[in-house]
């Protein structure tokens, strides 16, 4: 994308444009800090840590914040953070080197999108935002941060998938392979594994609505595209779920 | 009158967004014929940016430039360019693949990672050198890459001109990148892709 955005500017006049062709990831593997827009965290479905001690954190922290205190966190990660490892969290502090260690500490418990947020509190005021006084939002070990991602094109809730395994009108076509499915599968659900999908169309009912899953959403989300495609009703189930062989389920 | 039955069921069952009935039908062999015409028109041979890539199902999701959707098998005997296997590509990488159709499914002969060309007037700069011109704040770094990638996280001080958004405007684009007519442009994004 920036090699064209760059010809592009050269191209309206602009002298000598410069490509930073390896991208953001080599400027962060070598690292370099990088940052949230403001409005994004202040108004996403993002989870932000507030990592500080409590009195600080009353002095002014960042509106929608959970206080854990570093220690804490550095102990009790997996139980507090969302159940969602793909969760965007954004971890900040008034030391660098605890955002660092409770970065490293997110992603080792398995969480995929953990960030630093840097100088956070100077540059939230630095950007006109407010912060608030008192207490931040608590946390307990028994409870973890509730989070729900905004769905994206094609994407049904996880509450919504949980209702349509009701229904006889929706369809659920798990995408995982035959040795996955006998493992355990959604009640109902019917196994047509991603790569014989294109082969085996016949078997999937055009008057339904369907419903893609697999283990991550990964194959789900092409089973939804090809199936789009070939114009069937469809979502996808963009979650990560684990089935019992006894019918029990759960997602997350 | 099955179809209208099937809408009112699904309303009355789950919350208005999952609704998403499509009023064209098409039957369901139209994926084959696709697959076929595309490799037709093409000569077997496809590029597009990497969607997303089971290693477990050997299957590529690519969407081509024009935004279609194109579903790419791979096998142990599939060759790569670029990277050491398969299993290194990643994301929203680009590649080319040469393929043949069997029982409409395609299935990838030769895979490989597209790299960066520079345009002409431009020039590559590297980390190290970056991060002293950031540092220095003499230059206006421009993150090409789309906003919610930018609101997520970006090179402190970068602003957020997608390409996608460039490109869309034609040469109305150029008014954004007016206000830096006399700053030194750098733009990046995700990597070479």
């Amino acid at each position: 994308m920036s090699p064209k955005s760059a010809g592009l500017a050269a191209k309206w006049g602009h002298n000598n444009p410069l490509v930073y062709v390896e991208g953001q990831p080599a400027w962060n593997k070598k690292g370099n800090r990088t940052v949230p827009a403001l409005d994004y965290i202040e108004n996403e479905s993002v989870v932000i840590i507030d990592l500080r001690d409590p009195a600080k954190v009353e002095g002014g922290h960042i509106p929608k914040a959970y206080a854990i205190p570093f220690k804490t966190f550095m102990d009790e990660a997996e139980f507090v953070l969302p159940k969602a490892l793909g969760a965007p969290i954004y971890l900040y502090s008034d030391s660098d080197k605890e955002i660092d260690a409770a970065r490293k500490e997110a992603r080792e418990v398995g969480y995929k999108s953990v960030y630093g947020f840097y100088n956070a509190v100077e540059s939230w005021t630095a950007g006109g935002k407010q912060l608030q006084q008192g207490p931040a939002l608590a946390v307990s070990d028994d409870e973890p941060i509730p989070w729900e991602r905004k769905l994206g094109v094609g994407e049904i809730s996880i509450t919504d998938f949980t209702k349509s395994l009701q229904s006889d009108l929706i369809h659920i076509v798990d995408t995982r392979t035959a040795v996955e499915f006998d493992t355990g599968h959604f009640p109902g659900a019917v196994n047509i594994p991603l790569e014989e999908m294109d082969k085996r169309l016949a078997e999937i009912p055009m008057n339904k609505f369907i419903v893609v899953h697999c283990k991550t959403g990964a194959r789900g989300e092409m089973g939804y595209k090809l199936l789009r495609e070939a114009g069937y009703t469809v979502k996808y189930l963009n979650a990560e779920c684990e089935c019992m062989p006894s019918g029990e389920f759960e997602i997350w | 009158m099955k179809k209208t039955v099937l809408k009112l069921g699904l309303a009355a069952l789950l919350a208005a967004n999952v609704l998403l009935v499509q009023a064209v039908v098409v039957p369901s062999s139209a994926y084959h014929v696709q697959a076929a015409e595309a490799a037709k028109a093409e000569g077997t041979h496809v590029k597009g940016k990497i969607g997303n890539i089971s290693q477990k199902a050997k299957t590529i999701a690519l969407t081509p430039p024009d935004g279609s959707f194109f579903l790419l098998k791979f096998t142990d005997e599939t060759t790569v360019n670029g990277v050491d296997s398969i299993s290194e590509l990643k994301n929203d990488e680009m590649i080319t693949a040469e393929f043949k159709v069997v029982d409409g499914a395609n299935i990838a002969t030769g895979i490989s990672l597209v790299m960066v060309e520079l345009e002409p007037g431009t020039t590559e700069v590297k980390t190290e050198e970056l991060v002293g011109m950031v540092k220095e704040g003499k230059v206006v770094v421009v993150d090409s890459r789309p906003v919610a990638r930018y609101n997520e996280s970006h090179i402190p001080g970068a602003v957020s001109i997608p390409f996608a958004k460039l490109k869309q405007m034609g040469d109305e684009g150029a008014k954004l990148l007016e206000p830096y007519k006399d700053k030194q442009l750098v733009f990046y994004c995700g990597g070479p892709t």
